[in-house]
């Protein structure tokens, strides 16, 4: 396994395109274009035609609750298991 | 065995495996400069060998009353071996730039078995190539040349082998039962079925047999894991659309899959593992998709299997070459690679959209057809348990793997960008993924049965997007309001540990262990010989005290021996 880093920070400069750098360093701008676009996404949705039989497909913005409940229960849960499920390292000793 | 049977016709109609598996073995003698296309070329043989022999069945070999039909090539099989064989080329230029002939003597053969397997058409040539899936990969492991790496291998071909016992014992209960060999469907409520539903499990990672792919795959060599993550589950994939579409039970078992990685995932540090529950996530949907067993189902499992051996093996690429550069494939000791690696970013990124399902990209496509497939055959508890998977998939995975090592916080490593080989295989997978969510009409069409499905339509790209951009909203400010859970250096357990815990306490002393004595004895034959095989390969490369320690293979031939008694045992049914 190799760790051959590039070495000063000079050299990342020239590497990585001044626009990227530019909104690592600011990363509001695209932030805020996120949140239009979610907006714009949910504010479609009584425009969009839905397939499938079941009644809560249809209710407004059903798909944006669902993946903002999922990402924040996956989090809850997360910090709920943590106790139980984390250990050091090393609790195996590796047998 | 067959030697005496081979008649120059049949030297003809060897299977596309089989062209692998012996080329290999003249592998190790070569150059490097001569072995690495040498070793190209076997793949682009076997894909010639597979176009001339065509639809149909070949290289029959009689045994006993019944038949072997060594090659069965018909649209399912095919597929499978197309993608397998396109798996094995891109895991063939990610290690051009490495010389290590175990490696690629073990994942040659392995992917030859994977293929040769695909189209056996009787159980008996199944079986032999499962095992050699089994036997051939563990190398890709223990060639880590880690503790933690030859223990892991250990756990895995316990695994795989017991697997290939059920698979076995299964198979002679179904021909005492039938008088035949064939492998076609199987009905799961007999023994036979159960016992082969269950050697199958094991391999596609079913819930509570899973443990085996989260703990070895992140524990593999670099390239190791990659070419793991290509072949045994998808295997599996095949076994079940072949010998097990339609069978109800899939149906739960799929779903649960589909969801449960999400318990684990999000607090899991190293990024490999996180990986390996992506990947478990995946299978979830194919074995669903299977059990509801409608003509769109099936191809939609199929149709996923063959993206998901791309972005898989794209994903680990990608993660393997951060490792290759930094050494570590740890969150909590990665973080703003994108300032010196951008096209490695762009491959994960790639990767993670097939992965989520995001428009556009394969995994969305393949996951349509899936789903809908749900909603067809009215299973509503199916159809919400995928959907929510999906999201989980997108947030502990497509969000967090590029989020944690390629932006977020930075880590101040400045490593260089990936070698060259490497960037062309990630070049290339991520470039079928992108073809396959463009234009999914070809893939569509290799597929069994006729799908017709437009998975472009106004609706179901609008819904899935909204889902998609508010689950990154709720990463967003669950970051913001700094309730992520913060990466640490960690162990999280997972069901494995119902037996590995008291295995641990059970076997802490070992060599001072009641058990020792008669264990010693038991296992002094098996275990010499495993030792001296482990010792060839310790001492062809670096020797370490941890790859020739005789109590690894003292346990590992306890096992050995208690699979072969196990196998002695359903003999007698």
């Amino acid at each position: 396994m190799s760790t051959d880093q590039t070495p000063e920070p000079s050299a990342t400069q020239r590497t990585g395109a001044s626009a990227l750098q530019g909104w690592l360093d600011n990363p509001r701008a695209i932030e805020r274009a996120a949140y239009a676009l979610c907006a714009v996404l949910l504010l479609a949705d009584p425009f969009v035609h839905k397939y499938s039989k079941f009644a809560v497909e249809h209710v407004f913005g059903f798909y944006a609750l669902l993946g903002l409940a999922v990402g924040g229960a996956l989090v809850l849960v997360a910090w709920a298991l943590r106790p139980i499920l984390t250990r050091s390292e090393e609790y195996y000793n590796d047998r | 065995m067959t030697a005496d049977v081979v008649t120059s016709g049949l030297l003809g109609q060897i299977s596309p495996g089989l062209v692998i598996i012996l080329g290999a073995l003249l592998a190790p003698i070569m150059r490097p400069s001569w072995r690495k296309p040498y070793m190209l070329a076997l793949p682009i043989i076997a894909f010639a060998q597979l176009l001339s022999l065509g639809t149909g069945v070949h290289g029959l070999i009689p045994l006993f009353d019944t038949e072997l039909v060594t090659v069965r090539i018909d649209t399912l099989s095919a597929l499978f071996g197309y993608v397998f064989l396109l798996a094995t080329v891109l895991g063939l230029i990610y290690q051009w730039h490495q010389n290590d002939w175990v490696q690629e003597l073990a994942g040659l053969i392995y992917a030859g078995s994977a293929i040769g397997a695909v189209f056996a058409g009787d159980l008996v040539t199944l079986f032999l190539c499962w095992e050699g899936t089994a036997i051939a990969s563990v190398f890709l492991i223990w060639a880590a040349r880690t503790p933690e790496a030859m223990a892991a291998g250990q756990r895995y071909l316990i695994m795989q082998v017991g697997s290939g016992v059920l698979l076995l014992a299964g198979t002679m209960i179904h021909y005492g039962q039938t008088g035949s060999m064939a492998f076609e469907s199987i009905d799961p409520a007999t023994t036979a079925g159960t016992l082969m539903l269950v050697a199958i499990g094991i391999k596609a990672a079913f819930p509570l047999l899973h443990s085996w792919l989260r703990d070895a795959y992140p524990r593999a060599t670099i390239t190791g894991t990659v070419i793991l993550s290509a072949f045994t589950t998808k295997l599996a994939i095949y076994a079940l659309a072949r010998g097990f579409a339609g069978a109800e039970i899939l149906v739960p078992i799929g779903a649960t899959m589909a969801i449960f990685p999400a318990l684990f995932a999000l607090l899991e540090n190293d990024l490999r593992r996180v990986l390996a529950w992506t990947q478990i996530a995946g299978l979830g949907f194919m074995v669903a998709g299977i059990g509801i067993g409608t003509e769109l189902a099936i191809g939609g499992a199929v149709a996923y299997a063959v993206c998901s051996v791309i972005y898989m093996m794209l994903l680990f690429m990608a993660i393997g070459a951060v490792m290759h550069r930094t050494g570590t494939a740890r969150a909590s000791d990665l973080g703003g690679l994108v300032r010196s690696m951008p096209w490695t970013t762009g491959f994960t990124l790639v990767g993670v959209a097939a992965a989520s399902a995001v428009p556009l990209f394969s995994g969305f496509v393949a996951k349509a057809l899936i789903v809908s497939a749900a909603i067809k055959a009215d299973l509503f508890s199916t159809w919400i348990a995928l959907v929510i998977a999906g999201a989980a998939v997108f947030f502990y995975a497509g969000l967090k793997v590029p989020y944690l090592a390629f932006f977020g916080r930075d880590s101040g490593l400045r490593p260089a960008e990936a070698p060259g080989n490497m960037r062309l295989a990630m070049g290339i997978a991520a470039a079928i993924s992108v073809g396959i969510g463009l234009a999914p009409g070809a893939l569509f069409s290799m597929l069994p049965g006729s799908v017709s499905y437009n998975p472009y339509s106004v609706g179901h790209v609008v819904t899935q997007l909204q889902m998609l951009a508010f689950a990154a909203l709720a990463f967003a400010l669950v970051l913001r309001i700094g309730i992520y859970p913060a990466m640490k250096r960690s162990t999280v357990l997972d069901t494995d540990w119902l037996w590995r815990a008291p295995a641990r306490v059970l076997f802490r002393d070992w060599n001072t262990n009641w058990l020792n004595g008669w264990m010693d004895i038991a296992t002094a034959w098996l275990g010499a010989r495993i030792d001296a095989i482990l010792r060839g390969i310790g001492n062809l490369n670096e020797p370490r005290g941890a790859v020739v320690r005789t109590r690894q293979s003292g346990v590992m031939a306890f096992w050995m021996a208690l699979l072969l008694i196990a196998f002695l045992g359903f003999s007698f049914f």
